[in-house]
Formats: C-alpha cells, structure tokens, sequence
C-alpha cells in the first residue's frame, strides 16, 4: 500500500497505529463473482446428486428442511474456518443447496396448507436470506444473500399488497442509509460493502422486471388488492425520499460551505426530478444512485446508477400511456432546461471566481 | 478515488485508526467530493443529459410518425439539429475550450442524429433496404467523426453499429461467401471483429493516451470473447464432435489472453474473463460425457469438478492480484 494517504492522515494530526501484519488485500469483484458463479452451478449439480441419489429426502419436507439446514449450518462452520479457496467454494456450494432444499421444504409445506396463492413462502425466503446475510461469514455470501431477499421482498410485496415499486423504493431507501452509514462501524466496512453490492443488484433486477410489465411470478400479479392504490407514486416518493436524505447528509457534511440560495436550488432540483418522475418512471431511482455513488467516492455504485438511467429511459420510449410526440415535447423542454441550468450555473461561477479575483482570494 | 477508497478501508480493517478519529479521517482523505468537485460533476452531467435529451427528443418525435408534419418540415429539423450539433463542435475548438467536453458531447450528439436522419430517409422513402445496412452506413458516414473526436466512448458507439449491423446481415443472408452458416457465421463475425478492434486499441493504447482506459478494451474482449466460448459450446454439444477450426482457433486465443494481460499489459479483469470461458466449457465437456451415463454420482463428480476449476481460478487469481498490486 502507497504511503501517501497514511502519511498524510499522520500530518493531519491522526493518530495511526502501527499494527503488525498487512491487511488482506480486497478481492475485486469479478473474482467474487467467479467465486459465485461457480459455486451456484456446483450447488445445482449436488441438488441433482440428492434428487436422483435421494430421492426419498425431497418426498418428506421435513427431511428436506433437516438436510437443508444441515447444509447450511455445515457451511457456516466450513467458513468460519476456512482458509481455502476450495473450502470456500464448498461451502458456498452446500450452502446454496442447503437453500434451495428449505426452499424447497417451504414451498410443500405452504402450498399444502395454505395454497399457492400464499405469499408467506416469500416473506419465510425473506426471513431466511436476512439472516444469511447478516451472519454468513464470507463477503461472497453475504452478497447473494442481501441480493436473494431483494428478490424475496419484491415477490412478497407483490403477492401481499401489489405493491411493486414500493417495494423498489423500500430497497433504494434501504441502501442509501447503509452506503451513507459504510463507515459508522469501521471494523466492517468490507461487510457493509458487501451488503451494498447486493442491495444493488436487486434493485437492477427488480427495476428490470417492473419495466418488462410482469412479476416473477408469470401471470400471477393480482392488480386490485392492498396498496395498489398507491401504485406507481410510492415506488417515486420513496425514491425522493432516500435523495432528500442524501441532500440532508451533504448539506451536514459541507455545512459552512453551502449558502442558504444552493439550497433552495437543490430542493428544487428535487421538485423537478419528481414532477419528470411522473412520466419517466424509475428516473429518479437512477439519479438518487449516481448521485449517491459520486457523494461516497464509489465508481461502482455510479455505474450502477448509470444502468438505472438507461433502463428507465429505454422504458420511457416503450410506455403507451403516453404518445411518443408528448414524449419527444417533455425531452425538448427537459432537455432546453437542464442546458439553461448549466448555462446560470456557469454564469454564476465566473461572477464568483471574478469577485475572488478582485478580492485577492483563491477561485472557489 | 478508487485508491484512496482501498487504502482508507485497509486502514479501518487493520484499526489502525482510532474510532473516533474515522470520521475526520474520511474527511481528510479526500475521498468524498469537495464543493468544486461537485461543480465539475453537475457541469458535465446537465451538458450531458441536456444533449441527449434534445437528440432522444428528435429521434421520438421521428418515431411518431407524425402525419401533420410534411417531409420537408421532418428533415429540415433533424438535419437542422446535426447542424448545429456540428456548429457546436467548430466553436468549441476555434475557442479553444480548456476541456475537451463540449466537442465530445456535440460529436455524440452529431453521430446519433445522424442515425436518425438515415432512419427518416427509410421512413419516408421506403427504400427497401435491409436492416444492417442503415447501421452499417451510419457507422461508414461517423467514420470521419470518430477519428477527429479522440473520445473512447464514440468508437465503442461505431464498433456497436458494426456489431449490430454483422449480426442483422447473418440473420438476413445466413452466410458470407457460403463459408459459414447463419448462426455460427454471426458468431465468427463477431469474434473475428472484436478480436481485431481489441489488437488494433490495445496497440493504438500504446500511443494515445486517451485510449487508455480499461472500460473499452474490456467490453471488447467480452465482445470476442463470448462468441468464441459460444462457438466452442456448440462444438461440445455438437452430435458428432469431430475436428473443428473452433479448437485451434479457441486454444490460441486463450495463449494470446494469457501471454498479453499477464506479461505485456496486465489487467485482471481479462484473465479473468478467460477462466470464466474455461469453467464453462469444461463443466460442459465433463457434463456432456458424465450426464450421459445418467447416475446420481455423475452429478457429485460433476460437482466438485465445477468447485475444483472455480477454486483454482480463483486461487491462481487472488494471487496474481496480490502481485499486481504490490
């Protein structure tokens, strides 16, 4: 590791400890996500061993849900202690099918009694992935597992309250606190992380499958129950929500450096994000993450945000709620605004520098 | 930023830092944006989402079609968009602008509309012409664009249009010269364009500093890349599995991505992107002669054969990190 930033720190008057040992060097994450993929496509093959070699333990939830546990309880004691790759891999493998066998258990016992159109096998899948990510002790892990109980939230919020930009915005609040909280525990950071790359992904996905205009669960999404009143507005309101917290967090963080007049600006910037968020749906869930990556310092989670925008664009083109002529009027007018903004923008950064000048300050 | 994010965090991993003194410390880090820094970023984002609103904005209003707008009025308004996308780019550069951004955004707002403009040609004229032709004239008429804007992000727009435009002509004619057929053509079009556009940026990289960041050269090793695994799964799975060019061809190509982004020019992310096409398509060549034999122990063979090859890769990975980063 570079001296620079240590010694820098040091000369700040931070007081840095000399530990012994260097600290393990990140794993970058496509790595992981061959650690993943491999792990995954292992974990199906062992579900085939069980289901032709055992078939028995599949007849019996109970079975499978002892299995299924065991699997999962083996793994975690395999990661606590593993100091190899291939153990790791084992154990995400036994862990995956672990899942899959309670899933699987789940799903018999709940469509027995209840029957399918039951929504409690998500929020039981939800419950499940929680806990995995949260006491998993490897970063791969705790990925999917934050990823798994996206997906799970999503399809309980849809087959509980139809309800399912809620459950998007619900995640975008979710991992906007957690990226603006990375280092309130600093011991875990890499586990926040890990956490907030898997928050990520489900919402890419759950953007991805609200924009296609159907659920997961193909041809089962019952529109006219629970808070479908409040669709597709709260998916919107919880994503200004989660900006109007990351502006409170900036303007906190920058607190002599923001004029009241910046603020006024910034909060109405939020306005116009939400009057255009009612056409273009998703645009702002895309502006809060590029927005958010760029306040931490994260590339990542600016691309990320960057593949929000371009999905709700390209629905925008195939919504038909609209015509394409009143959509071609509101980007002219979108497009006219955002230039005469940075026009105003400009103008008033060289009358600012202009006055520095004249003062014999620095250029703000 | 990302450096300074690696080094912060190795720092709080190691506790080398008091906890009370985190939050000064990210502070003093540099790592989050100054005020300035945030000005920079709102400047090139408006510019940006401006101008591709206003080009998303003709290309809609060309879409709809619009009966109450003669032809004449459509391409008086696109054509007079190019040119004042073009009038943009002469006066930024006889001004010399201190930042590159104003050309580049009016050069990819130029490039796309004028997509659009061949677009209306075909929906007015009804010229009969093929699909792959409209994006393969556009990206021959971007041509001189693409070379005077010196922007990463415009080539990788032209070597999309080739892309698209290779695949739509296998998928109107089947086959070039008769050598290949349709799907497999489609596929060696596109390992054999984006192989080349690979060598020729890498080298090109050598010299130009602007084409030196990693992002294309990678989205164009995926774009050789996957054809080829492609091609090498439909030869696994293929009835008879006799000698094909696919073998040669395959096993060349990983020597090449070995001996170039391990030695010449590492970078991770390739050597990576070669595991991952190894994994498959071994797992695929073990699967297809353990499955047939159709018992459960297959499965379990199969099984830590895909942990095996996942960990080595990762192994051998992990450690080629740990040497280029140190």
């Amino acid at each position: 590791m570079s001296r620079s930033l240590e010694q820098k720190l040091i000369e700040s008057g931070i007081a840095i400890s000399q530990v012994d040992g260097a600290a393990p060097i990140e794993t970058p994450w496509f790595v992981r996500a061959i650690q993943a993929f491999s792990g995954w496509l292992a974990a199906l093959f062992l579900l085939g061993f069980i289901g032709m070699g055992a078939v028995f333990l599949l007849d019996s939830s109970v079975a499978s849900a002892t299995l299924g546990l065991i699997l999962i309880g083996g793994a975690y004691a395999l990661l606590r202690q593993a100091h190899s790759d291939f153990l790791e891999h084992l154990a995400l493998a036994a862990s995956l099918a672990g899942q899959m066998l309670v899933a699987w258990a789940l799903a018999s016992v709940l469509g027995a009694t209840l029957g399918w159109d039951s929504a409690g096998l998500w929020w039981a899948l939800l419950v499940l992935q929680v806990v995995l990510a949260l006491v998993m002790p490897s970063l791969t892990h705790r990925t999917f597992s934050a990823f798994a109980a996206c997906v799970a939230f999503y399809l309980a919020m849809v087959e509980t309250a139809s309800a399912p930009t809620m459950a998007g915005g619900l995640v975008l609040l979710g991992l906007t606190v957690l990226w603006l909280n990375e280092f309130r525990w600093p011991a875990h950071v890499r586990q926040l992380e890990a956490l907030g790359y898997g928050l990520l992904l489900g919402l890419l996905v759950i953007q991805s499958v609200g924009y296609f205009g159907q659920s997961l669960l193909l041809g089962r999404y019952f529109v006219g129950s629970g808070l479908d009143w409040l669709e597709p507005w709260a998916g919107d309101a919880l994503g200004l929500l989660a900006l109007l917290l990351l502006l409170r967090h900036l303007f906190r963080r920058h607190v002599h450096g923001v004029q009241p007049g910046m603020r006024v600006a910034a909060y109405a910037a939020v306005l116009l994000l939400a009057l255009l968020s009612l056409q273009a749906r998703g645009l702002s869930h895309g502006a809060v993450v590029v927005a958010l990556g760029f306040a931490i310092g994260h590339r990542g989670v600016m691309g990320f945000g960057g593949l929000l925008l371009l999905l709700s664009i390209t629905s925008y083109y195939y919504w038909l709620d609209v015509t394409l002529l009143a959509k071609a009027m509101t980007l002219f007018a979108l497009g006219l605004l955002l230039l005469a903004i940075r026009w105003a923008l400009q103008r008033r950064w060289h009358a600012g520098a202009g006055v520095a000048a004249e003062e014999g300050g620095v250029e703000p | 930023m990302a450096s300074i994010r690696r080094e912060l965090v190795a720092l709080f991993e190691r506790g080398a830092i008091p906890r009370e003194q985190v939050v000064r410390a990210v502070a003093l880090s540099g790592l989050h944006p100054s005020g300035r820094a945030w000005g920079v970023f709102l400047d090139r984002l408006l510019l940006w989402l401006g101008a591709l609103a206003l080009v998303f904005g003709v290309l809609f209003l060309v879409a709809y079609n619009w009966a109450e707008m003669g032809r004449l009025m459509r391409f008086g308004l696109v054509q007079a968009a190019l040119l004042v996308a073009i009038a943009v780019y002469v006066w930024a550069e006889v001004r010399g602008a201190a930042s590159d951004l104003v050309p580049r955004v009016a050069l990819m707002a130029a490039s796309l509309l004028l997509g659009v403009l061949l677009a209306l040609v075909g929906q007015v004229y009804q010229t009969g012409a093929d699909p792959w032709q409209l994006f393969f004239v556009w990206a021959v008429l971007m041509l001189p664009w693409a070379l005077m804007a010196r922007f990463d992000a415009l080539w990788i727009l032209w070597l999309g249009l080739l892309n698209l435009s290779l695949a739509l002509y296998f998928r109107t004619w089947g086959g070039l010269f008769g050598l290949f057929s349709g799907d497999t053509g489609a596929l060696w079009g596109l390992f054999i364009l984006n192989t080349l556009a690979l060598a020729v940026w890498e080298l090109g990289a050598r010299r130009w500093r602007w084409l030196s960041l990693g992002w294309p050269a990678q989205l164009l090793a995926l774009g050789g890349g996957v054809p080829l695994t492609l091609l090498m799964m439909s030869w696994v799975v293929a009835e008879r599995m006799t000698f094909s060019p696919v073998l040669p061809v395959y096993l060349l190509w990983l020597v090449a991505l070995y001996v170039v982004y391990r030695h010449w020019r590492p970078d991770l992310f390739m050597l990576a992107g070669g595991c991952l096409s190894v994994i498959v398509v071994v797992t695929l060549l073990l699967g297809r002669h353990l499955l047939w034999q159709g018992g459960a122990e297959s499965f379990l063979v199969l099984s830590m054969a895909v942990l095996a090859l996942g960990a080595a890769a990762v192994f051998w990975l992990k450690r080629l990190h740990r040497e280029m980063s140190s």
